[in-house]
């Protein structure tokens, strides 16, 4: 049986708003019939819980997160999107709890892979964090509504972070289907190329990475190991893991030989360590370099990259998580 | 003006607001020959209050057994560390539960030690106790006992966090017997 409220016929945006049940931006009204065609475009039971979001664990039914869906104003075709990628945040190896209770900024950056990049109309380009699509500003505010909704993360409340974060609006990006190397959702997830996949990663704000003299591997190399060090000598970002998003005008210097993934992050993190010698936790054993990671996106011009420094990393906190898009 | 009309119905977007109540494990009346486990969430400066507790506990019953470990600050205690915990100890006081993510995985597992039988305190600092109400009562104890101090560790020297456990100790004491 559906879950109903009553809210206020003449202004019921502003009724949600009043609940706390909205971001402060206005939202769309998931009327049952709305809700029932976005159920019916995720070829799901209304009533299926997908998973048990944290920080209250409570059931994330289909119509539950199709309403929250509707509300971020996602189109239905990306329904299947916001599915994976709620189920991909309350795995527990990715610790939603310890997320977004955390004073920490951090919170959930969503990678969209696969051909549902190109299908739904995601941004793997040009403004990647930025206004430029639909689909990637609806799923990431979605995302964050249920949290937000269904997991009672209360804003102020429950959720404690000091600073906040923009992200906790939207934070949604795609990889380049272009890319040079293997895509997260197989390098990380284990999927095979032509699967579509949201990939999770509790990440902080993007820090950009400039760059438009290098000509030669070797000199972008050096600057993005500059980045990746000063993230390794801050104590205080405990064992965070970082993942690099490189634009394709950097990828294209940094494969000018072939270099696939393995050994771009082999010689960035190499360079990294060169910088800074001996690190804080090399007495506990921990492996600072395993915890780089790479994907292409970006504009197809101009030499900005960005790197994305993450929570406590999957040792104490949270692991990069894999969801395959069941559509 | 016809109040029905006036409204129109949406599907809820919400979770539900309460969850199924976890009952409360029963107070020890009596620290003699229990034993207590001492659980330091591993923070700046934690160690410095967990200190004290212990040698306040023990001055104020000497039979006690104390059991010093972690509770882990961002992440839960497993399952079977959990069990492992209630199965040998009587009571636990974690702490101190004074930032983001410490807080609320401390309350996860003071919630889990009750739910295996285990008399858990937590101690927290006072201005988290509205978001420690409000979490608690969203994952089933709205009862869990609970200690405030002033101040985070954080912001104090260890001589000052020493004394804020001392005045503590009788709070955490009678937490304990319940």
């Amino acid at each position: 049986m559906s879950s109903l409220i009553d809210v206020r016929s003449a202004d019921p945006g502003e009724d949600l708003f009043r609940r706390g049940l909205s971001d402060g931006l206005p939202v769309e009204i998931p009327t049952p019939d709305r809700v029932a065609a976005y159920v019916a475009a995720a070829g799901l039971d209304a009533g299926e819980v997908i998973a048990h979001v944290p920080p209250a664990f409570s059931p994330a039914t289909v119509e539950r997160v199709a309403a929250n869906a509707i509300m971020a104003g996602c189109p239905a075709e990306v329904m299947p999107v916001v599915l994976a990628a709620v189920r991909a945040i309350c795995r527990p190896e990715f610790n939603l709890f310890g997320v977004r209770t955390s004073n920490h900024p951090a919170t959930p950056l969503l990678v969209i892979g696969g051909p549902i990049v190109e299908r739904a109309g995601f941004n793997a380009g040009t403004n990647l964090f930025g206004p430029a699509s639909r689909a990637n500003a609806t799923t990431g505010r979605a995302l964050n509504l249920v949290i937000q909704n269904i997991g009672g993360a209360t804003l102020q409340l429950i959720d404690q972070s000091t600073m906040g974060h923009p992200g906790r609006y939207t934070f949604c990006i795609a990889e380049d289907p272009q890319s040079p190397w293997a895509p997260l959702h197989c390098a990380v997830g284990g999927l095979a190329p032509e699967s579509s996949a949201v990939t999770v990663f509790a990440g902080d704000a993007p820090i950009a990475v400039a760059d438009y003299a290098s000509l030669e591997p070797e000199e972008l190399i050096d600057t993005f190991a500059y980045h990746v060090a000063y993230v390794w000598q801050n104590p205080f970002h405990v064992m965070s893991e970082v993942l690099l998003v490189i634009n394709p005008a950097h990828a294209r210097v940094l494969t000018k030989a072939g270099e696939d993934r393995v050994e771009v992050l082999r010689r960035i993190t190499a360079s990294a360590r060169s910088r800074t010698g001996p690190l804080a936790l090399d007495g506990i054993g921990h492996d600072y370099e395993s915890g780089v990671h790479l994907m292409c996106a970006g504009g197809p011009w101009g030499q900005y990259s960005a790197l994305v420094n993450g929570w406590v990393g999957p040792r104490e906190g949270s692991t990069m998580v894999t969801e395959e898009v069941q559509s | 003006m016809n109040e029905i009309a006036d409204t129109c119905p949406i599907i809820d977007p919400a979770g539900p607001a309460t969850a199924a109540v976890i009952p409360l494990a029963p107070g020890l009346a009596s620290l003699a020959g229990r034993r207590v486990a001492v659980l330091d969430i591993a923070k700046i400066r934690s160690d410095a209050f967990v200190d004290q507790v212990e040698a306040g506990l023990r001055e104020h019953e000497s039979s006690v057994e104390i059991e010093r470990s972690v509770a882990p600050p961002s992440r839960r205690l497993p399952d079977d560390e959990v069990a492992n915990l209630a199965g040998h100890c009587d009571g636990a006081v974690l702490a101190v539960a004074d930032c983001g993510t410490c807080s609320s995985w401390t309350l996860f597992d003071a919630i889990e030690l009750h739910r295996h039988g285990c008399r858990a305190v937590l101690v927290i600092s006072e201005e988290l106790r509205p978001t420690i109400d409000a979490l608690a009562g969203r994952l089933g104890m709205n009862d869990l006992p609970l200690v405030e101090v002033p101040l985070p560790n954080r912001d104090q020297t260890r001589a000052d966090i020493a004394a804020s456990a001392e005045a503590a100790t009788p709070a955490i004491l009678a937490a304990l017997r319940g």
